[in-house]
Parts: C-alpha cells; structure tokens; sequence
C-alpha cells in the first residue's frame, strides 16, 4: 500500500520528464541553445529567450536577496517589528503567498500601464522582484530563528555592538541556510510565467544589453510556442526549451547546495 | 548611547540596500541608458507570432532602429491599451468602433494587415462535414445536444470557445451567432493553439480558430455552401480584418516600422491572407472613421460594417 | 515591503467601486460573470478555487505524505539522499508543463470516468494535486528525517512493528512539520495559474456539477486582466478577484507561521 501509493506519486514526474526527453532531447545541441528562434520553419533555438532568462532572473535576485535579507535581518535581529503597527512577519506570510499572477495584474496596470514601461526585461525584474522580495524575507527569517540565542548572547556579552554580532557570529553560521533559500528562491523565479507574460512580452532579441530589450523567458517561450506557435517541430522546441529551463534549476539547486557546504566548512559546522 | 549608534548604523546600511535595490530595479546600474523610445505592441494572439517574427527580423535588419515590443492579450487589451496611451500600436481583429465607440476611434489610424478566415473545426469522430449557417448556430450556442440529430456519430456535442477579448470569437460572435450568446456549458481556451488541441483530443468536440492554426488532428467544416480551401483562403465567408492601429500622427519611429512591415512578403506564412487578388493585394492605409470599413470587398464587408455600427453606442464594457 | 500595503489598498479601494456601482449582494453572490452584460458576479471564481483546493488536498496528501515516507525512512542512507535532491528539482518542472501534461493525461481519464467534455475543475483538480506531489513530499520527508532515531528504536524495542512505529511514532512527532508541508502545498495550489488555466474549461458560471467546465480566482484573473481595463467595472472585478486571493494565501500564511513557531 505505502510503496503502491509513492510508486503512484513517484511516476507522475517521472513520466513527465521522461515525455519531455523523448520529444526534446533529440533538438538539444549548442546550436539549439545559441541560435535565434525560427517562427516559420524547423531547427531554430532559444539563444535570445536563454539570455533573456539569465538576466532577468539574475538581476531581480541580485537586488531581492539583499532586500529581502535586509528586512529579516531588521526583523530578527534589531526586533523592528514590535514597533510598527502590523509586524513584518505578518506583511511576509502576507507576501510569502501572494499569487504570481497578482503581481502580473499589478505590473501590467501600474508599470506597463500607468508608467508606460515597454513590454521588457525591466518590466520582469521588477515582476520578480516583487515576488521574491517577501518569499526571501519569509525564509531568510526562518533561518535566522534557527541560529541558537546562545552565540548572540555570547557574542553581545563580550561586548560586541549588535550590528558586529548579526555581521560576525548570526550571519556566518546562518549563510548555509541562506544560500539555499536563495537556491530555491531562484528554481522558483526560473519557471515563472504567469507573472511576466504581461510584463516581458513575447518577443525576444538578440544581440541587444538594453534593460529596455523585449524579455521573453525560457518559461514564457515554453507557453507561447506550445500554444501560438507556427513552427512545424513546435512541439519538440517548447519540450527542449523545458528541459533547459529545468537543467538550469537543477544547475541553481546544485549550485545552492555547494556553496551552503563550503559556507557549513568555512564556519566549522561539519 | 551605544545603542544609538548602533541603530544609526543599522539605518545607514538599510538606506543603501534599498539605494542598490532602487537602483537594479529601477534602471540605473552603469550602461543602462533612459528608456528609448521602442515601439510597444499589443494585441491579437494570433497576430503574436507575426508581429514577434517580424520584430526580430526587423532587429536583424536594422540594429540602430527602434526595438519592437510584443504582448499578447487578445485585440480588446490592445485596443484598450492604445486609447490608455501605454501602447504605440494594436494589432487587433475587432474594428476599433466597435469597442472604443466613434469619437475616440475616429483619432486612430489604421492599416489592413490582411484577412485571417476563422474556420469551424471539429473532432475527427463526429460524422459531420458540412452545416449550414443556421445549423452551426444551434451547434454553438447549446442547441444541438447530439451529432446524431444531423446524421452523425452518436457522441455528444462539446462546445469549445475563446475567452472574452478574442478577435476570432468576435468574428464568430458577429458573423455566424448574430448576438446569440455561444454556450454557456462551452469550454473557454486561452488561443488558438489550446482550441485546436482541445478539439482533437475530445470526441464531439466542434470549435473555431484561425484557419492558419489547424493542424491535423481536427477536421474543417464546411459552413452553408463554402468548403475552404488552404490553396484560396480569400473564398471563405468567415474571416476577421487583422489590422494595426496607431493614434494620429504616427511618431517617425512607428511610421518607419509600418513601413518595413509593409514590404514584407511572406504575411500569407503566418495565415494572414492577402486581401482580394494578388492586383490589388499591397496592403492599404486608412482611417478607421472612413465609411467603408477597411474590410474592403462587396457584401462581406457589409455584415461587419453591420456588426460594427450596432455596437458603437454600448460597445464592450 | 511597502509594496504590499499599497497594493492592498488599491484593490481594496477597486473591490469597493464595483460593490457601490453593483450592489454587494449581485457581486459576491452572482452566479455569472458576463462583463459584457453587467453582471460581476465572483461567485464561480471563489466556488471554483474552493473546489480545486479540496479535491487537490484529497488528492495530493495520500500520495506526497507515502513518497516521503519511503524517501526518508525506507530507503538506504545514499537512495534517500539521491531521492531528495530529485524532489527538489522535480518541485521546480515549470507549471505550464503541467498544464500540458493534464490537458494530455487528466482530461481523457476525467471525461472517461465522468462523462462531460473532461475539461472542468475536477480535471483543475487532479492535475494540480499531481502538480504539488513533489512539494508536499519534499517538505514532509524533511520534516520525517527530523525525527530523532532513537524514538523510533525505543518503539522497535518495545516489540512495535514497522507500520505501527510509522503511524503512532514517526508520523506523530513529525505531525507539525507534515501539517506545514501540506498547507505549503495547498498555498501553491490557490496561487497556481497557467496548469489550472489549461484544464479548467474557464467557463465563468457557478455550478454543482464539478466535472463540467468552471474557473477560479487565478484564471479569472489571468483572462481577463488584459481584457477588461483598468477603472471600468469589468476591472475593478478583477482587482476583486485579486483581493478574495490574497485574503485566501494571507489566512494560510497565517496558520503556516503559527505551525512553524510550534514545532
């Protein structure tokens, strides 16, 4: 019954990557993964959707981690909450859970609409940013519940300034559990797409480092060409346009889990 | 007092994360420039892969340009946005008039794409290959329950329709349902893609797309005396007027992209069928206020100059 | 953060146009949602998100809470910690993909065993279940390997068998963090959009029968969000929606955090 039952649950995405390998794999090659797409005929690739991901994706981590770090670590740390009215920690759960496609509304009414931003990379980083700034806030403050009481306290009765003791003794032998969550935040960035097919458009270029290029992702490439999609091997690329998006997010994974141990090694904790 | 400083501290680093933050979301990092001023689509999902074609081609060709950027959404969102002023164009199925009403549709411009011809397709089961108007009516809105009941297979009918803001289910809507509301057990799909997917995998199932979107799988219907026919699209009875509309005057930006569109031969590849014959095929430019509806041809245009006046007091919400 | 705050308060703001300009009564409890006849009812958004929420936790808690348990204490140490890493990634197949595969899979068996068009939120259902299997799996069997050994050795010793020591010691210590990762998976199944959009059939009408074409607060706002424009009716229902779904994540947020501060 038990192994039935998780046999059962197992398979479904088992198969599932196993279709998505039958009719992708054959495509995937350099050529696939750096040339420009073809509307119209076979054997294009996902070069411009490819960088695209990378630098939307890579840009709204880069300011969300800090920014999200920040507010737990204002939160955890110098004990922000108790003094403003609704506590941090409820705004999170709040924003922890706040639907992709809420923050696709709010970007296409207020950015691409009011702002008048074009449809762009921009305008998806700061989708994503939104999305992610609570989720890392939300973890970064588990994390940082989990670092005993003991070390502060050993830290502050030395006589070490609060800020010396989040940067010297909290931070260290929190960064494991930082690193991951920010793995894992970005796994969760990488396969977005109801956030951003209002934000990003559906076009991409190549060739172009504007912040104002249009941005459509691996993910959204993945919907548009599966749905509206006049290439003939449509099928085959939205498969292998997936098993790349999923390579990066074992690749983002791995990655977390690599550095998280070589942080646990630097500060002893193995 | 220490601690204080200490909070003084706290705050100084808190100002430069959101400083950092600001900036990398807001667009300041080194070498990102003000925004330029790039062309803004939006519209019709089955004009998307066209209009995205046509952008990267257009890149390819002229790097120094202004860069073209597409959404979809449906020819509603693009019409909406473009009266909003947060698009520099739509690419819409739907005659302006009919959802913007004629003041404010009369300040755009538009230029005929072409004719994108909406087809009735059916699952392969259904022992059905031609209706009549008023039979593909009852078909659409609930009426029929069974194919038995015009000679066909015995599976039940399944309705599958597009979401609100369609071009195609405006067409459908307009031309064939005259205001007869599509049914409301039907199964809404989000473009094209999904309708024909959906229709080939479920047995009975009849829906609409653009023609250029059938794959094998689904079966063409044949509507009253016309059967289409791939090889002369321009035959069919049931077609949508794909055009691009811009608010007067169009900036040189936007005037130099329509221009290069224009010159593009190979519309007919993505479905968008040239108007009449090759004589007279070049696209045209027009106002949308002129009285003759860029629709172009005789009695056929006629219905949806109709179908356009009626709506122009209420309009879409 | 601040953000939050003003996005509340402008959907807060919309939510309270429509219900001056609709009436309370015919917006939260209309059966139909037709903008382009007046009436905004959110009724089939909220029954519609109810029933995809249930239906997923029936669903996905058997088979998720089984896959972590034989991930985290039936297989050999090196088997779990491979299994584990494969969750994690498995956790992250993007959600579109799903929808593919339910369009593919679940709508032929639902119309198979339900009759119908199979498209419906019973399909929704199912297909997002599946969907958060790898979710609620990989957090359950975190929280399984938590559990101390010598708990489980203690109830060995006593002469308890392995299914008994599963059910009244391991699972009952890890009881929080199993309730955690099925509300985490549950959170995921509100908020999901694109799998849902696929398999849902959209059909914006309120009714019983559940294998039959229906939406939710998710696709509702996915379809209409570009359609319907900002500050007419049409686009305060959809700032409506939008708000009914942050009420729905914000309670399970809540109970999320007191379940983390228990354990």
């Amino acid at each position: 019954m038990l192994y039935g039952l998780a046999a059962v649950a197992m398979s479904f995405p088992v198969v599932l990557v196993a279709s998505l390998l039958r009719d992708g794999a054959p495509l995937l090659s350099w050529h696939f993964l750096t040339s420009a797409s073809r509307p119209l005929a076979a054997g294009g690739g996902v070069g411009a959707e490819l960088f695209n991901t990378l630098y939307v994706v890579g840009l709204a981590l880069a300011a969300s981690v800090p920014a999200g770090l920040l507010v737990a670590i204002l939160r955890r740390e110098y004990g922000w909450g108790r003094r403003w009215g609704p506590s941090l920690e409820a705004i999170a759960d709040f924003g922890a859970g706040v639907p992709s496609v809420v923050v696709g509304f709010l970007v296409f009414v207020l950015v691409v609409g009011d702002l008048g931003w074009p449809f762009s990379r921009g305008a998806g980083v700061v989708a994503l940013f939104l999305l992610n700034v609570p989720w890392v806030a939300a973890s970064s403050m588990a994390v940082l519940a989990s670092v005993p009481e003991s070390l502060r306290e050993a830290s502050l009765a030395l006589g070490a300034a609060p800020w010396d003791t989040t940067r010297r003794v909290v931070l260290p032998s929190a960064a494991p559990g930082l690193v991951e969550a920010a793995a894992v935040g970005a796994a969760r960035l990488l396969g977005e797409s109801a956030a951003l097919l209002f934000a990003t458009g559906v076009n991409a270029v190549g060739r172009s480092w504007s912040f104002w290029a249009p941005g459509a992702t691996l993910a959204v490439h993945v919907f548009a060409v599966r749905t509206e999609g006049l290439m003939p091997d449509a099928t085959a690329v939205s498969a292998a346009s997936a098993l790349v998006l999923l390579a990066m997010v074992v690749a983002a994974l791995l990655l977390g889990r690599v550095l998280s141990r070589w942080f646990m090694r630097r500060s002893g904790l193995a | 007092m220490k601690h204080q400083e200490h909070r003084a501290a706290a705050l100084r680093a808190a100002g430069l994360a959101v400083l950092l933050a600001a900036a990398l979301a807001g667009g300041g990092p080194s070498g990102v420039k003000a925004r330029p001023a790039g062309i803004r689509v939006m519209g019709a999902t089955s004009l998307a892969p066209f209009l995205a074609a046509m952008a990267t081609r257009y890149h390819a060709q002229h790097p120094e340009a202004a860069l073209v950027h597409v959404a979809a959404g449906g020819s509603l969102a693009g019409l909406h946005h473009l009266q909003r002023g947060a698009a520099d164009a739509a690419a819409s199925d739907i005659p302006p008039l009919a959802v913007l009403g004629g003041a404010r549709a009369r300040k755009l411009s538009g230029r005929v794409l072409g004719r994108l011809p909406v087809v009735l397709v059916v699952h392969r089961g259904v022992g059905v290959t031609q209706v009549s108007r008023a039979r593909a009516t009852r078909l659409l809105t609930g009426h029929v329950r069974s194919w038995q009941e015009l000679g066909g297979a015995a599976e039940n009918v399944v309705v599958v329709t597009r979401a609100l803001g369609s071009g195609a289910l405006w067409v459908v809507e307009h031309q064939l349902l005259q205001g007869a509301p599509v049914s409301d057990r039907a199964v809404v799909q989000w473009s094209n893609g999904a309708v024909v997917k959906a229709v080939a995998a479920t047995p009975g199932a009849i829906g609409f797309v653009d023609a250029g979107f059938v794959r094998p799988g689904v079966r063409v219907l044949g509507l009253g005396s016309a059967a289409y026919q791939a090889r002369d699209p321009a035959a069919w009875p049931l077609y949508a007027t794909a055009g691009l509309y811009w608010r007067r005057p169009a900036r040189p930006a936007l005037a130099a992209w329509l221009a290069f569109l224009a010159a593009q031969p190979d519309r007919a590849r993505f479905g968008i069928v040239e108007e009449g014959t090759a004589r007279h095929g070049a696209s045209r430019s027009t106002r949308t206020s002129s009285p003759s509806h860029p629709g172009g041809d005789g009695g056929r245009a006629g219905a949806l100059d109709g179908g356009a006046h009626r709506l122009a007091g209420g309009g879409y919400p | 953060m601040l953000w939050m705050a003003g996005l509340t308060g402008w959907l807060v703001a919309d939510t309270l146009r429509l219900v001056a300009r609709a009436g309370a009564a015919p917006v939260l409890l209309g059966f139909h949602f037709d903008p382009a006849h007046g009436r905004f009812g959110l009724l089939p958004f909220v029954w519609g998100s109810v029933v995809v929420g249930v239906l997923a936790l029936v669903v996905s808690v058997p088979l998720g809470l089984s896959w972590a348990v034989v991930a985290a204490k039936r297989l050999p140490r090196r088997a779990s910690s491979a299994m584990t890493t494969a969750m994690a990634a498995l956790v992250a197949i993007p959600s579109v993909v799903w929808g593919w595969w339910g369009l593919e899979t679940v709508v032929p068996a639902v119309r198979g065993a339900l009759g119908g068009p199979g498209f419906g939120l019973v399909a929704a259902g199912v297909t997002v279940a599946i969907m958060v299997v790898p979710t609620v799996a990989a957090l359950a069997a975190a929280s399984l390997r938590a559990v101390p050994a010598a708990l489980e050795d203690a109830s060995r010793a006593l002469g308890a068998d392995e299914d008994t020591t599963l059910m009244a010691v391991t699972l009952a210590a890890a009881r929080p963090g199993i309730t955690r990762a099925v509300l985490m998976g549950e959170a995921r199944v509100l908020a999901e959009t694109m799998a849902v959009a696929m398999v849902v059939g959209g059909q914006p009408v309120a009714r019983l029968q559940i294998a039959w074409p229906g939406a939710t607060l998710t696709t509702g706002i996915l379809t209409h969000l570009a359609a319907l424009p900002p500050k007419s009716p049409g686009g305060q229902a959809v700032a409506a929606m939008a708000l009914l779904l942050l009420a729905a994540t914000t309670w399970l947020g809540r109970h999320l955090r007191r379940l983390g501060a228990l354990s």
